[in-house]
Parts: C-alpha cells; sequence; structure tokens
C-alpha cells in the first residue's frame, strides 16, 4: 500500500508542479524588438478597417520601418519606431500603450482651432444667470433669456460618465420648457457609445435611420460582417421628452463617441449641426498585446452614413462629420465675451 | 445468531466492508485480574443480569434477522452526492488579444452526483472557478486578467471485465461542457473574452481497491476492546475526452458589434453567428482526474483528487488553448444503505 501511496503522490505533485500545462498552451513567444514589430504590423494588415478608405500602402509601411529594427534596441527607441508606424494610419483611435507613455495621432485636433473655451461657455452663458445654472450627472445646463425667448443650453463633455435615468429626465424636464435648445458637445472625447443612444434618443419620438454599421470579420480587404441599420430610437418616457428645435455644438475635438451622436442627431429633422467637423473615428477600436507586453489598439470597425453621396454611395465619416452649418469660434467676439458658435445657435434657432 | 461478522476476506463478495470483528473477549489473565479486583463479587453479579439480558435481546433480533435481511446486506445501486473545492494552477493563451501566455492561481468548487449500479455507473459533476493571472512580461510591462468558469459532464459507464478482483473499469459515453470569460482590462473594447464548448465524447475509469485494516478501540464496562474493520481505499483514474460538439469564440477582432443597434443582441448574434461543430483534431477536449477516496466507518468518503482539465480550438486561424489544473478536497456522501458495489 505505502508504494502506490508512494507513487501515487509522486505522480500527482509532479503533474502539479511541472511543465504540464507547456503541452497545452506552448511556451512564451519571442519578445525581442523584430517580434514585436512583426506582430504589430501583422495585426493592422488582417485587422485595421480602414486600409483601403485611408488607400494605405502597408506593405511600403513595413518596407519603410522594418529595416529600422535591430537587435539590441532599447525600449524607447522601438517605441518611437511603432509610434511612427501607427501614425501611419491617421487614425486617433490608433494607440501604442506603454507603461513610460502612449502614442497618439495628434495632427488630427492640432490641424484646426480648437473652436471651444471652457471659461468663456462658463462664464458668459451658463453662470451668466447662476440660478439657472444646474450640473446634473455629467450634464451641465441652463436657460438663457434670449429676446423673449428661452433657449436651453446642455453641455456634455465625456461620455465615459454615465447620467441616471432620472438626471437625464429632469434635464430633459427643463429642456421641454425652451423654445429651442443647444446641445453643446465640443471637446468631447467620446466614451460609452450607449450614452449616445440615450441621449438622442430624448430629441424624437419616433425611430429614424441614422446610420449603418460593420466590423471586421477576416484578414482580407474586404472581409466584414454584413451592414446593419442603427436607429435613433426614442428613449425614456415621452414627457421627458423635447422635440423642438435643436441644435448640436461640435468641434474637431468632438470624437468618437461624439461624433456617433453627430450621426444620432444628424438623423433628426429638427437637429442642425453646427460649428467644425467632428474628429471622426467612428471605427470602433479593439485592443491587444504584443509579445513584449506593450498594450495597442486600432480601428476594427466601420460605420457609414444613413445619407448618400452623388454617386448614391453611404459617406464614410471615419475623418469626421460634417456640419450643416460650417461656424468657428471668433477670437474677437471671444475676447468680448461672446461664443460666435453659440451666438450663431442662437440666430439659428430664432429664426426657425 | 451475534449479529456481528467475521472480517470479509473474498472481494467479489457484495457486503459491506466496514462490518466490526468478533468483540475480543477477556484473556484468561485478565478474568483473574478482575477477580482480584475490589467489587469484583458485585461486578460480577451485575454482568450476569447484563448477560441475561442481552441474550433475550440477541435472541429478539436474531428472530427479526432471519425474516430480514440487515439494509446494508441488500442488492441496489449505491447513490453518492460529492461536494469540494481546490486550488490549483491554470494557465492560458488568447491569440485574438495576445500571442503572450497567462499564467496564475485559481480556486474552484463543484460538486457531483453519481449512482453506482452493478454493471454501470452514471455521472454528473460540476466545477466552477476564478483565477488571477498575469501574462509574465518582464517588468512592468506586464498585464493582469481575470478569469471566471464553469465546466460540467455527465456520463454513462459500463462495466468492463477485468481479470483481477480488486480492479474496475468503466467507460462509456459522456457529455462536456465548458465555459471560461475572461477580463483582461487593458485590451478595452477586447477586454472580455471568452470559450464555450458543448461536447460528445467518451470517458473512461480505472479504479483499484486497495484494502486497509483499520482498528478503533471501545470500552465494554471494564474491558478495553479493539473492533477492527476492513475499508478498500480506492485510487483511481478518469479520464474525459471530447470527440465531437459545438465550439463558440469571440468576434474576430475580440469585440462584439458594439455599434449596431443593440449591443446585447449584436453580442449574442456573434456568438451564434462563430458557432462551430468541430470534431476531435480540431478541437480538443480533455478532463483528466487522479483521485483517491478514502471510505469512513460510517458510510461516507473522503475524497482528494488531481484535476487536468485542457481546451483548444482554433478559429479563423486564432487558437485559444486553457490549462486547468486543480488539487481537490471533497467530501463523499453515501446517500443509500445497500451494500458497497465495486
Amino acid at each position: 500500500m505505502n508504494r502506490i501511496m508512494r507513487y501515487f503522490t509522486l505522480l500527482s505533485w509532479s503533474l502539479l508542479l511541472g511543465g504540464c500545462d507547456q503541452l497545452w498552451v506552448g511556451e512564451q513567444p519571442a519578445d525581442d524588438p523584430r517580434a514585436v514589430f512583426e506582430t504589430l504590423w501583422t495585426e493592422v494588415e488582417g485587422k485595421y478597417s480602414y486600409l483601403d478608405y485611408k488607400n494605405l500602402d502597408w506593405n511600403r509601411v513595413y518596407q519603410t520601418y522594418s529595416p529600422m529594427i535591430r537587435p539590441g534596441m532599447n525600449e524607447l527607441e522601438l517605441f518611437r519606431v511603432l509610434e511612427a508606424m501607427m501614425n501611419e494610419l491617421q487614425d486617433g483611435h490608433a494607440n501604442l500603450f506603454t507603461p513610460f507613455t502612449y502614442s497618439a495621432y495628434r495632427p488630427l485636433f492640432l490641424s484646426r482651432p480648437t473652436n471651444f473655451d471652457a471659461r468663456l461657455v462658463l462664464e458668459r452663458y451658463f453662470l451668466r444667470d447662476s440660478l439657472s445654472f444646474f450640473t446634473t450627472g455629467p450634464i451641465q445646463h441652463a436657460i438663457l433669456d434670449t429676446l423673449g425667448k428661452r433657449i436651453g443650453l446642455m453641455a456634455y463633455r465625456d461620455f465615459t460618465q454615465s447620467p441616471s435615468e432620472a438626471q437625464l429626465d429632469f434635464v430633459m424636464d427643463r429642456m421641454r420648457t425652451c423654445d429651442g435648445v443647444i446641445l453643446d458637445v465640443r471637446a468631447n472625447g467620446g466614451g460609452l457609445l450607449t450614452n449616445t443612444r440615450r441621449l438622442a434618443g430624448r430629441f424624437t419620438n419616433e425611430g429614424r435611420k441614422s446610420h449603418y454599421h460593420r466590423m471586421k470579420m477576416g484578414r482580407g480587404a474586404d472581409d466584414f460582417s454584413p451592414l446593419e441599420s442603427v436607429f435613433t430610437e426614442p428613449t425614456g418616457e415621452e414627457e421627458h421628452r423635447y422635440t423642438g428645435p435643436v441644435v448640436l455644438l461640435q468641434n474637431r475635438g468632438s470624437y468618437s463617441a461624439t461624433s456617433f451622436l453627430a450621426m444620432h442627431m444628424r438623423a433628426l429633422p429638427q437637429v442642425r449641426l453646427l460649428g467644425d467637423t467632428t474628429g471622426g473615428g467612428l471605427g470602433i477600436p479593439h485592443g491587444a498585446s504584443l509579445p513584449n507586453g506593450w498594450n495597442y489598439r486600432f480601428s476594427v470597425g466601420q460605420a457609414l452614413s444613413a445619407e448618400l453621396d452623388s454617386n448614391g454611395a453611404y459617406w464614410n465619416w471615419e475623418n469626421g462629420v460634417p456640419p450643416h452649418t460650417a461656424v468657428d469660434l471668433d477670437p474677437v467676439q471671444a475676447s468680448q465675451g461672446f461664443d460666435s458658435m453659440i451666438e450663431r445657435a442662437i440666430v439659428d434657432l430664432l429664426s426657425r | 445468531m451475534n449479529q456481528q461478522t467475521q472480517i470479509r476476506t473474498d472481494f467479489n463478495s457484495t457486503h459491506s466492508y466496514t462490518q466490526p470483528l468478533p468483540m475480543n473477549h477477556p484473556t484468561r489473565k485478565e478474568k483473574k485480574a478482575i477477580k482480584h479486583q475490589p467489587g469484583a463479587r458485585s461486578a460480577t453479579a451485575l454482568l450476569i443480569i447484563m448477560g441475561l439480558l442481552l441474550s433475550i435481546n440477541a435472541h429478539a433480533q436474531s428472530l427479526e434477522i432471519s425474516l430480514k435481511k440487515p439494509e446494508w446486506q441488500k442488492k441496489g445501486a449505491n447513490h453518492h452526492l460529492i461536494g469540494g473545492w481546490g486550488l490549483g494552477v491554470a494557465a492560458y493563451r488568447e491569440q485574438i488579444t495576445s500571442p503572450r501566455i497567462y499564467r496564475g492561481l485559481q480556486a474552484e468548487m463543484g460538486g457531483a452526483y453519481e449512482r453506482h449500479g452493478q454493471k454501470s455507473i452514471a455521472a454528473y459533476d460540476s466545477w466552477m472557478g476564478m483565477g488571477g493571472f498575469t501574462d509574465e512580461a518582464e517588468g512592468w510591462n506586464a498585464n493582469f486578467s481575470g478569469a471566471f468558469w464553469v465546466r460540467s459532464h455527465l456520463a454513462y459507464l459500463f462495466r468492463l471485465p477485468m481479470p483481477e478482483g480488486r480492479w474496475s473499469l468503466h467507460a462509456g459515453p459522456s457529455g462536456q461542457f465548458y465555459s471560461m470569460l475572461r477580463l483582461q482590462p487593458a485590451h478595452g473594447n477586447a477586454s472580455a473574452t471568452h470559450d464555450f464548448s458543448l461536447n460528445g465524447g467518451l470517458r473512461m475509469r480505472i479504479e483499484y481497491a486497495l484494502p486497509s485494516r483499520s482498528g478503533e478501540t471501545k470500552r465494554w464496562f471494564i474491558f478495553r476492546i479493539r473492533e477492527s474493520y476492513l475499508r478498500y481505499i480506492r485510487l483511481g483514474w478518469e479520464t474525459d475526452l471530447g470527440l465531437l460538439g459545438l465550439q463558440s469564440r469571440p468576434a474576430y477582432t475580440g469585440v462584439p458589434n458594439v455599434g449596431g443597434e443593440d449591443a446585447v443582441v449584436g453580442a449574442l448574434n456573434e456568438w451564434i453567428d462563430n458557432l462551430r461543430l468541430a470534431g476531435l483534431g480540431k478541437f480538443t477536449y480533455l478532463n483528466n482526474q487522479f483521485y483517491l477516496r478514502y471510505p469512513l466507518r460510517n458510510g461516507n468518503s473522503l475524497r482528494i483528487g488531481l484535476n487536468s482539465m485542457g481546451y483548444r480550438w482554433s478559429h479563423r486561424d486564432q487558437p485559444v488553448a486553457v490549462w486547468i489544473q486543480t488539487l481537490q478536497m471533497g467530501y463523499q456522501f453515501r446517500l443509500d444503505n445497500h451494500a458497497e458495489i465495486r
């Protein structure tokens, strides 16, 4: 008996402690600079959703950056090469994350005026009548009395923050008393898509087709899932919705989920988009790791407008949802205490 | 007729394995010692009275036994309910989101039910577990992850002939279910990946009954009585192999179609889209266990096992591989009074 028990114990512990997992999961991959570079390049080639749209020759990119990879290069050198390669995608959703820094394609925002002055909006509009100003969850809102008309001003700057339904009800109940509403989403870098749907749905009583969506499904350039129709559907109770005239204020900093909001709002007939083209970012990004543990992401989905271009094709607004009315922030007026974009929105609402 | 029985030595018998030996009567020396103890006379008188009472009682019982077999001698299936927990190690490689292997520690808990008949065994078990993992990248580049899983098995095993009496071999069809949810916060929209596997396969169980004599000392009046028991410690190996089943993996990019109309419906549709029927060779599911069952006098058992589960499946050239190993400890309840079936 003792002998059997001894064998059994020995076998058990050897299985427990021995490298049995290698039979199933294999060994850790090589994590040298060449392996890291090859993995990132291959992943982009097989999964990035805008290579065709952006007319990017990814093989040329390989030829450009591959010679820069050499054995023994340090992490900082490797990062700079990979950062440059990622920025070839010209995509705000294309990032490389390391413990010491991360890469981002900044020309997306820096190539256009900011078109937003947070202090100007706070001081000259929200606090014009401080008793009218509320911050309900992530939404700032006030009612401006303009030429005897009540204009509601809402600002939602971060879609990662979610208001409760009761908070949305409270905000919309106030907006329902207004003759027009300005929804300011300038400098909103995005967040949860669910928040954009919840918000847009408060401005309609009927569903309207907003856009189409599809995801990358395979390595081939055209390996996408079938186009799926996406609608702007009513949300909340009808008595907590506003269906009067609305102006959506946007700038280049309105990115990712905020561009989705712009598409949702564009589908509503009483809504006008005003300001600059949004930053785009309509490709849902994924997330993954490289062999050395660094993380990265890039776009793996596509959203196409429900509107058609002159060729009868759907618009691809990855580079930004255009406004109905293009307006920049006038620095002269700003210095005088006026946000020219809000002023133009008020004129638009009063004229309707 | 005394209801105490002799030690059972025939291994093919279906009698209980924990019946006590006959009582060891005091030796002559002990009797002499008792006689010379103070109050021995009154003790002797008491013994005689007790003896009379016992003989009447034994006679009554023997009448009953002659009409009805004791419960433990009846033939019938054995029913076992097992509860347990375990600690162990695990590893996985999810190539949709990382080429690196995540390794870590894990804990499991679960239960099982088994019906042992003369010619077959029906068995069901279900375990759920969770673990913490690291991808073992160098220094501060390391990433962390958590995972939750559940695995269940259902089997009907037939007894196969074995040449030697102490060995038993069972084999038969089995059903296997396994699903794992992995959370890797660093991967943004692809931070949750999963496996799903529902298979039909084969299970084999081989068991060795190791006889072990145990004793227990009891006092009977002034006597110390040694009761001896023969129990069979079971050493077993069981392996469950998936042959054909439905497998599902996350989307190609690891991101469900969250941009679609309804994220939940989209994710569900995608899960169905990614469901594939696969046979052995395309996927591998193997659950392997070494166990030791130590019977207690009350018919229940203590159980210790080393369980290893391995799973591999590749969809769109992005394989996943999972390995979970657990040192399990459990308690096995006997739900019947039938004779032990081996």
